[in-house]
């Protein structure tokens, strides 16, 4: 294993406080729910409320530079899974992991590779090589974190088109940055996890539950208009193949979508004769929504502009391809997704 | 050895679901957990069912009603090899389907669908022989090689189990895989097909980049992509490059150039790619041959069972209740010697009669059957007719 020699300073614990580093600092300050309600809690819990509507209305989480080195950031951070936890909304959970996740990639960008490994290593037990050709020194990481936390399916993120050594791919520093990113969404939400398992045992606070009243007042219309939109628009879900369910739902639940993902999804509802405006209100409740770019994407699909040409959805060899494939009994019989919808239809008929 | 101490519970079984089927009703039932071997092994003996299977994963209370409730903790890397879904010649020796609604009926691979009218109601008889088995054997082989030399696990890790009937599970028990979502499961499976690889990419890397894919020592895609190149320009003639679908300039330029292309590929040097992409109609012919090295080189896995992490498998040494065969160990080193039809009998071999009342093939396990309508088999064999209803057996 790597053995980095990092130093690991209060900027990096209020840019990371995800990590193990910063776990030991919150121990070391000993800061208890109690000292919450002290006059100190106040900024704590204006800045915990932030970060969450950060996430909801910014998709990332924004720091002020002067914040960036006190203890104060860092005890916010845990404030904030604390009023997620006592929430309990698996889709603000995701809202919230997405925008953090963003938050630390923005800032991994700007490290040295050596603490990107030390943190991928220390806090996330990665393994990782580096390995030397041609002179040049090269990290490499065991397969399984590259396959747990590609954001797609297909190019270089597809293993296929890797060179592999004994089980490690060699990555460069971009690609670290975008698997390390996946890697604190799913701490994130497992952290959140963790704390609601043990909310019978501590004893919220005052506090916490006015954070989660005002987080709920924001977010709730705002949820609600999302789920009933999906819902509506989506229809006879219950005939759809497996493949394009699973994406409903995910989508459903806020999670971010691959660019293939969001294609096959698409494509298909603009072939069962879903409009394109509703099509892109379906990916409205996306973490990284962004409608200019989503309805300019959608009316390609649909052949509205460029080569004028409508895609057809993924067949499902590719879907297979691309890490979309979760069949089901039904789906031996058919190498198209539209021919399930068609057997289904046929024998409800 | 005695029955019982066949059956080899998972590693950590308190933490496994069970499923049992039966002979006398339909269904399965699942959501069942044992503290211990022994009420295991007790229950197996008071319930005589005809499958048992246990969990790849394991859960906090594995004997909860519903998914959320088990409170998933992990899985096992478990892979599905069945001659059922490898194209094999004899199938269309042994298998036989008749479709329930318009009557029709044939030999061979069963299709999804009735050709005459479009009927999925059809009813089968399959038969497993040793070609069967040998064509799951090599698929096996390939997943092994992959998982060992490719992704770095060790062979103490893995363990290859015959499945009692056409095929094989491997069960990869790495610490490493336990935690890999879905996604991941997925992709394991893509890379064992060899999907998705994008061979633009790969010829570009290849020519462009100081780190190439390409390479004869490599023990991953791009070396079984080299290797099995080299062995097409090394046997290349006129003839089998023309079936492959190459050019007609591709084929002179390698057929007049192949020992210098040789030597190259020997010494890394690639260039000779831009040469033939120069050609006319390069760039597919190249294509042409990476995808037909790929298809050799592919393992054909069941995705549906690796990428179910709540997925209920065949509990070893139990037996598999269509055939009577036993669920057993192979030993990696072993796996060609391997012989189901010795090694995974564990029922008496004394002899017994039946009357046939179905259609059978000449030879069943290797044992010639004949014609006649009332035979006299091993017990273990009177088994596998009667409960592939072809076969009554005859009061003594």
């Amino acid at each position: 294993m790597y053995k980095s020699r990092v130093e690991f300073n209060e900027y990096d614990i209020a840019k990371y406080p995800f990590t193990v580093d910063a776990i030991k600092r919150l121990d070391e300050i000993g800061f208890t729910l109690e000292d919450l309600e002290s006059v100190l809690g106040d900024t704590i819990s204006e800045r915990a409320i932030e970060r969450i509507l950060n996430a909801i209305h910014k998709k990332t989480i924004t720091t002020d530079t002067k914040y960036l080195h006190t203890d104060e950031e860092l005890i916010a951070y845990y404030v904030t899974l604390m009023a997620l936890a006592v929430l309990r909304d698996p889709y603000l959970d995701r809202v919230y992991a997405v925008a953090e996740a963003k938050r630390a990639y923005e800032y991994l960008l700007q490290e040295p590779l050596e603490k990107l490994i030390y943190i991928a290593e220390k806090t996330f037990s990665w393994q990782i090589r580096l390995l030397t050709i041609d002179s040049t020194v090269y990290p490499a990481i065991y397969f399984t974190h590259f396959i747990s936390n590609v954001p797609e399916q297909r190019g270089l993120w597809k293993l296929v088109n890797r060179i592999i050594l004994n089980g490690y791919t060699i990555v460069n520093k971009n690609e670290l940055c975008r698997l390390i990113e996946s890697e604190v969404k799913r701490k994130v939400l497992s952290d959140i996890e963790n704390m609601r398992n043990r909310l019978d045992i501590i004893q919220t606070t005052k506090t916490i539950e006015e954070i989660a009243t005002r987080i709920r007042k924001v977010w709730y219309p705002l949820k609600k208009r999302a789920e009933i939109t999906i819902t509506t628009i989506a229809g006879k879900e219950h005939r759809y193949p497996p493949c394009i369910r699973r994406l409903l739902k995910l989508a459903r639940e806020g999670e971010n979508l691959s660019h293939a993902a969001r294609f096959a999804l698409a494509s298909f509802l603009l072939s069962i004769g879903k409009s394109v405006d509703d099509v892109i209100a379906i990916f409205s409740t996306a973490p990284d929504f962004n409608e200019s770019i989503a309805r300019y994407q959608v009316e390609h699909i649909a052949g509205l502009r460029g080569s004028r040409k409508k895609y057809l959805p993924f067949k499902c060899e590719n879907m297979r391809i691309y890490g979309l494939c979760y069949p089901d009994e039904l789906c031996r019989k058919v190498k198209h997704p539209l021919q399930y919808l068609r057997i289904k239809v046929k024998r409800i008929e | 050895m005695k029955n019982a101490e066949r059956v080899r519970e998972p590693e950590m079984l308190e933490h496994r679901e069970f499923g049992f089927v039966y002979f006398n009703r339909k269904g399965m039932e699942r959501h069942l957990s044992f503290p211990d071997r022994e009420s295991l092994i007790d229950f197996i003996r008071s319930r005589y069912p005809k499958h048992a299977y246990y969990s790849t994963a394991y859960y906090i209370s594995p004997g909860a009603p519903t998914m959320d409730e088990k409170q998933w903790i992990g899985a096992e890397l478990v892979f599905d090899i069945d001659a059922d879904h490898i194209e094999t010649s004899c199938k269309n020796v042994h298998d036989y389907w008749r479709c329930t609604k318009c009557g029709r009926e044939d030999r061979g691979p069963v299709p999804n669908r009735c050709p005459n009218c479009g009927s999925d109601k059809l009813n089968s008889v399959t038969w497993v022989c040793h070609e069967c088995i040998d064509a799951a054997r090599e698929e096996c082989e390939k997943v092994v090689d992959m998982l060992i030399n490719d992704l770095g696990f060790h062979q103490k890790d893995l363990e290859i189990f015959f499945s009692g009937h056409r095929g094989f599970h491997i069960h990869l028990y790495d610490k490493r895989v336990y935690d890999i979502p879905q996604e991941g499961r997925r992709e394991i499976v893509s890379y064992l097909r060899g999907e998705g690889l994008d061979i633009a990419l790969l010829i570009e890397r290849t020519l462009g980049s100081s780190i190439r894919p390409l390479d004869l020592d490599s023990k991953c895609w791009g070396g079984r992509i080299a290797r099995g190149m080299y062995e097409i320009i090394l046997t290349s003639t006129e003839e089998n490059l023309k079936r492959l679908g190459i050019t007609a300039s591709v084929r002179k330029y390698i057929l007049l150039n192949r020992s210098k292309i040789l030597e190259n590929m020997e010494n890394a040097n690639w260039e000779f790619l831009r040469e033939i992409i120069r050609r006319r109609g390069g760039k597919k012919s190249i294509a042409k041959i990476i995808e037909h090295v790929v298809n050799m080189y592919a393992a054909e896995v069941d995705e549906r069972v690796t990428i179910d992490t709540r997925r209920l498998i065949r509990l070893p040494g139990t037996l598999h209740g269509k055939t009577g065969l036993a669920v057993v160990n192979v030993d990696i080193d072993g796996l060609w010697t391997f012989n189901p039809f010795e090694d995974a009998i564990v029922l008496s071999d004394e002899t017994i009669e039946v009357e046939i009342v179905g259609s059978i093939p000449e030879r069943v396990w290797g044992i010639k059957l004949g014609k006649a309508s009332r035979l006299k088999v091993p017990l273990y064999l009177a088994i596998y007719l009667v409960n592939n209803n072809v076969a009554e057996l005859c009061r003594r």
